[in-house]
């Protein structure tokens, strides 16, 4: 077998939940993982059951049971995303130091909805082209 | 620092799963996978249901997929190698193999 089969295909995914909360001023919740360098951005508790659906080999969308987009992981985010994407790395060097990276959190209270925002703005085109 | 599984792949290599990386990262960004999902990690690595696969920027990793029963997805694992031993750093679950990962280790045909 060369490869895994796609078993949802991306024109199934509904994305206008996620595209929505990039205008919107409600909390989204970020969890960075230092070990796999993985950042996840989502709009709806965590405790919300998603699948990872692969745009690209470092960007995917996590979708719910209804294949609604509900938030985006970014693999080699720290090693390769950032510095491709200079406007982000800005906002992330601002939102976060070394004590709190790793944890979930709800994101009103600080600067981090601009890291999800622009993470989400990045991934527009991505989500179209797909 | 205790190991909630300790296994061999396919290959006959040992992977361990650190108990602080199924509570804090794996768990921690995704709590459902606490109900059920450690069983079929360790099922991911001992027996995965496509073989093993490589990852296109990282030589020595390993991703290892297991098809859920009655769910239109798979668990992917992955796997951080140092020689012979492996590290379980993510599991989650997905609905496709990340585009560049290469087969490195065929499917069981037992």
């Amino acid at each position: 077998m060369a490869g895994i089969e796609r078993l949802v295909e991306t024109a199934k995914l509904d994305f206008g939940p996620l595209e929505r909360s990039a205008t919107s001023d409600e909390p989204v919740f970020l969890h960075y993982d230092d070990g796999f360098d993985a950042l996840i951005v989502m709009s709806v508790p965590p405790t919300t059951d998603t699948t990872v659906h692969y745009l690209t080999d470092q960007v995917a969308v996590l979708y719910d049971q209804r294949l609604k987009v509900v938030g985006i992981q970014v693999e080699d985010f720290v090693a390769r995303f950032l510095p491709e994407h200079k406007d982000l790395k800005r906002v992330w060097d601002r939102s976060y130091n070394s004590k709190d990276v790793g944890e979930l959190v709800s994101t009103a209270d600080r600067v981090k909805p601009q890291v999800a925002k622009e993470l989400i703005r990045l991934a527009e085109p991505m989500m179209e082209a797909a | 620092m205790g190991y909630l599984i300790e296994c061999q792949d396919p290959r006959g290599l040992n992977v361990v799963l650190v108990a602080e990386v199924w509570r804090d990262k794996i768990v921690g960004s995704r709590p459902r996978m606490a109900n059920g999902w450690l069983d079929r990690l360790e099922r991911a690595i001992r027996r995965p249901s496509y073989g093993i696969y490589g990852s296109a920027h990282h030589p020595k990793r390993a991703c290892y997929y297991l098809r859920i029963e009655g769910e239109n997805r798979y668990l992917k694992v992955v796997v951080d190698f140092r020689g012979s031993r492996g590290k379980v750093i993510s599991a989650f679950p997905c609905d496709s193999m990340s585009p560049g990962e290469k087969l490195i280790w065929p499917e069981s045909k037992d």
